[in-house]
């Protein structure tokens, strides 16, 4: 069923996988690895201006999105990103942004038909529904807002977990409600976003896993950032660190 | 429409401190979602039928000139009066006029929030005339001198204790708190007020212009019994509200009842063609359609002329987790939501600016809206005219220059991974900050942010022996 | 505001923009049902049932009356509004319910001011209003009423109870194919009502109650014709 085989995948790690957990990235490129791509990450990359872009500072997150699509336009094979929400600036907002570029609209759009989401890139284009994992937990999945609603990742993510063994899967009341992230929306607006977080974790809560995944470090430090301030114990992955799991 | 004393800010958190309101709305708006959920999935061609009422939506907007001198032909065609108004003031003072002119006491009123817009009760009740609104909800947010939290459901933050109060004291009734007891005193109340009443003002859910009919559709009856009883109806159209066919009419009230309430069709949808006509029994012998501007023809001229394809099905209100969190009436204005989001700031202007920023961008509200409005792509856009137009914090600009700046050139950008790796071994404790500094503090309020890893990835691609 | 002005500043902002998707005309439509009579006539009472309209069976005329007369003895008193004789598949309705001494309200609302406040008045003692129907929709389980000469609009709307006649001939599958069937119906009567079920409301604490402003009972008798 594999497509690609033992091709190159360039991985665009994010910068709050970088700075902040890139444990998700070596566990991103070891799955990659396992599965016989070989993988690139161009030293370049730093933020794909989502936060600028979506505070309506176009300007800026022009800047960063042509400079993204220099550092990979370099390169070649599909581009392979842990985030939903990134994928979906790359994959969507990228040409819109740049459509009137003379240079960079074509750019863009190259750009956007090989960027996948993680889960999607496994599922559909390696053709893999498992990827051999293991983890001992009660889990439950809170799909991230942009990846579900705009990249629609609702089946990939789910084959993949379903698959991984030993992994006890319950169910999220109000799953696909927001938990509030929404980048500098959790600042400007942290009120809101705070009553959204305390919505979201008190279904968590009545879940009853102890392991919480998300696809998008933005929204897991933010779900993360608050069960630690209430001492939970319930603990938040990607969905890259369970599918590496081989406990 | 008046700017409110309190800021935005102030709004949201005085919506917070009140749990039960909250409570209210959100299991309302949760109940409404599901509803709408629910007659979606039954209805075999939904997809189909959200096209084709997008598509007639624009076809009508890229012509709306055209649509909209038809539609006025055909009404004074069949004997109405059709006012054109620019602004809130001109369309309050011609209803002013007919009514000083017809001598006009009382005026009965359905649910309109085109007319909240204008303030128009407000303008009638200053010439001393009474004004009485007849949907339920909106009697009872008139009654206890509240306001609507919400375009379909007015009193979705109150409870039924709530509203057995008011009834107790505005009424003079036992207290209540049994829904049916409630509505049979308001059916009693009102009785009088339809037989009596000398107008009847609506607003108008769609005007079909190859006809010059109004439709209005009202699930009590209020809407019909305005617009037959009184001597004159006035409607106020938005100049948006067409279809140009009766086909295209049956298309957008399936949406809007299933989008609105979950209803396959609101218990009466009347479609109005002019006044009462020669040996017909009952009906307005005047009718009156008065079409508003009011900032619309700029709105269409804009970037976000999307907004105006909006039916006022009020289900990007229900999905919303914002509205959920703080109700309606934390955004001050008629339209909560997210559609109002969008709209509020191009009709109200600069004070309303924060609210298109009260959104994470989750997307529920586009996934529900029966004619398709990219409602986040609409809020992005509303943001960047604001920053555009300089209307954004100095401090703001600043910072989002210099993450552009930092994040155009690798070597800064690793200079400022270093720094940060520098910081949060100094100041986190065990991994995380339990407060941020500055600007940043509004998300230490609710939690903890963690500390920059030891090493990047960037610094363990590179010697991963490390890791 | 003048209307040339009105419709140039409309112009010239549709002008300045184009619309998202303003050429894509959708044509793609819904496939049409067609059903056998009877089909319809379920589907149409298993809809108005759902929405809380109450539906009745006649056979043919006789028993139609006999349901009217039943709902109208469940009444206190003998007062009623309705269409004209000449509007209602029940032949001389009006005559015969007089001659068992139910009295029919004049429903014609005078055009003058003092007078109409007191019609109305008078009316509002009536606790039922009989119908016809100009048509039914099946998939939503509405009747359909124009008002015009000999159809007023208080019947179906002042009374607490509302009887409507309605035949099995006039049921359409929805609401498209009635317009597609009947266009005219939009232009030719000052009021066409699409009722779907009783009066209604849910704004206190979203729980559904009957008979707000218009009537709380809706009695469908369905004559097979
Ligand atoms: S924007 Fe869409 S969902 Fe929101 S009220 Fe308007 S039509 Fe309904």
């Amino acid at each position: 069923m594999t497509k690609i085989k033992k091709s190159i995948v360039q991985l665009l790690v994010t910068c709050m996988v970088d700075a902040i957990r890139p444990q998700v990235g070596t566990a991103v490129k070891t799955i990659l690895n396992n599965n016989g791509c070989e993988v690139g990450f161009p030293k370049q990359q730093t933020c794909c201006g989502q936060p600028a872009f979506n505070a309506g500072f176009l300007k800026q997150a022009r800047a960063m999105a042509r400079h993204t699509i220099d550092v990979f336009t370099n390169t070649s094979g599909p581009v392979v990103v842990p985030s939903g929400s990134c994928t979906d600036m790359i994959v969507h907002h990228y040409p819109e942004l740049l459509k009137s570029d003379p240079v960079y609209s074509s750019k863009a759009k190259s750009l956007s038909k090989r960027t996948y989401e993680f889960t999607q890139f496994l599922v559909d284009k390696l053709g893999l529904t498992n990827v051999g994992a293991k983890y001992n937990g009660k889990a439950t999945y809170h799909p991230c807002c942009h990846g579900l609603r705009n990249l629609n990742l609702v089946e990939q993510p789910s084959t993949l977990l379903d698959n991984v063994e030993d992994l006890e899967q319950v169910a999220l009341p109000c799953a696909e409600e927001c938990c509030g992230f929404g980048g500098l929306f959790s600042v400007r607006m942290s009120e809101i976003s705070g009553a959204m977080l305390e919505k979201k974790l008190s279904n968590v809560e009545e879940s009853g896993a102890d392991v919480l995944i998300a696809g998008d470090v933005g929204c897991i430090i933010h779900m993360e950032g608050s069960l630690r301030r209430k001492g939970s114990n319930i603990q938040v992955k990607h969905i890259a660190e369970i599918l590496n799991g081989c406990d | 429409m008046a700017a409110t004393e309190l800021s935005f800010y102030d709004r949201i958190s005085d919506a917070l401190a009140k749990p039960e309101g909250q409570l209210a709305i959100s299991a309302g708006a949760k109940a409404k979602y599901d509803n709408r959920a629910r007659a979606m999935s039954e209805f075999p061609s939904m997809e189909i039928t959200r096209d084709r009422a997008r598509s007639i939506r624009a076809h009508t907007l890229s012509q709306l000139d055209k649509f909209l001198a038809e539609f006025a032909d055909n009404v004074e065609a069949l004997g109405g009066h059709i006012f054109w108004a620019k602004d809130a003031q001109e369309c309050n003072q011609y209803i002013n006029e007919i009514a000083r002119a017809k001598d006009v006491q009382l005026v009965a009123k359905a649910k309109s929030m085109l007319t909240e817009e204008i303030s128009l009760n407000q303008s009638l009740e200053t010439s001393g005339i009474d004004v009485v609104e007849t949907d339920l909800g909106e009697f009872i947010v008139q009654l206890s001198g509240d306001k609507p939290s919400h375009i379909i459901a007015p009193i979705l933050h109150m409870t039924r204790e709530d509203v057995g109060n008011v009834f107790n004291e505005k009424l003079n009734v036992p207290f209540s708190d049994d829904p049916a007891t409630l509505n049979a005193i308001a059916r009693t109340h009102m009785r009088e007020i339809f037989l009596k009443a000398d107008m009847g003002i609506s607003g108008v859910n769609f005007g079909v212009s190859e006809s010059g009919a109004i439709c209005l559709v009202t699930n009590e009856g209020n809407g019909r019994l305005i617009s037959t009883a009184p001597r004159i109806h006035v409607a106020v159209m938005g100049m948006e509200r067409l279809v140009p066919t009766l086909g295209d009419l049956s298309i957008m009230l399936q949406l809007l009842a299933r989008s609105a309430t979950g209803q396959k069709l609101t218990a009466y949808s009347s479609i109005l063609c002019g006044p009462r006509r020669k040996n017909e029994h009952d009906g307005p012998e005047e009718l009156h359609i008065v079409i508003l501007d009011n900032g619309r023809s700029e709105i269409l001229g804009s970037a976000l002329s999307e907004i105006l394809y909006c039916i006022r099905c009020g289900a990007c209100l229900n999905a919303c987790p914002v509205f959920h969190s703080i109700g309606g009436h934390a955004y001050g204005s008629v339209y909560p939501g997210p559609v109002g989001s969008v709209l509020s700031p191009l009709l109200f202007g600069d004070p309303w600016n924060p609210l298109p920023h009260a959104s994470s961008l989750c997307g529920a509200c586009k996934e529900v809206c029966p004619v398709n409005i990219d409602l986040p792509g609409l809020l992005l856009e509303s943001r960047s005219q604001q920053i555009a137009k300089g209307k954004s914090p100095l401090l703001m600009r600043l910072s989002q220059w210099i993450y552009a700046i930092t994040s155009c050139n690798p070597i800064l950008f690793g200079l400022a991974l270093r720094s940060g790796q520098v910081v949060s071994r100094l100041l986190a404790h065990d991994g995380w900050f339990t407060t941020l500094p500055g600007p940043l503090q509004g998300w230490s309020v609710h939690r903890d942010f963690p500390a920059l890893a030891k090493k990047s990835f960037r610094q363990l691609w590179d010697k991963p022996s490390q890791d | 505001m003048k209307r040339a002005h009105f419709l140039q500043k409309v112009s010239s902002a549709i002008g300045n923009r184009t619309l998202p998707d303003q050429d894509e005309t959708s044509t793609r439509q819904n496939t049409p049902t067609t059903a056998d009579l009877q089909t319809l006539i379920n589907k149409f009472i298993e809809e108005a049932n759902a929405v809380k309209a109450e539906t009745h069976l006649a056979n043919d005329d006789e028993v139609a009356f006999e349901m009217v007369m039943q709902l109208l003895n469940n009444q206190t008193n003998n007062k009623y509004m309705s269409w004209d004789d000449n509007c209602l598949p029940i032949k001389n309705l009006g005559q015969r319910l007089d001659s068992v001494d139910y009295l029919r309200y004049q429903s014609t609302v005078p055009r003058d001011t003092t007078e109409r406040t007191r019609a109305h008045i008078k009316l509002a003692e009536v606790s039922v209003g009989i119908t016809g129907c100009n048509a039914a929709l099946a998939d939503t389980g509405s009747i359909v009423l124009e008002s015009k000469p000999g159809q007023g609009r208080l019947s179906s709307l002042l009374p607490a109870i509302h009887i409507a006649l309605l035949t099995t001939d006039q049921i359409y599958p929805t609401m498209e194919s009635y317009i597609k069937s009947q266009p005219e119906s939009g232009y030719n009567s000052s009021n066409l009502i699409i009722v779907t079920g009783p009066s209604r409301t849910a704004d206190i604490t979203q729980t559904l109650t009957l008979g707000v402003h218009g009537p709380g009972k809706l009695h469908i008798i369905i004559i097979d014709k």
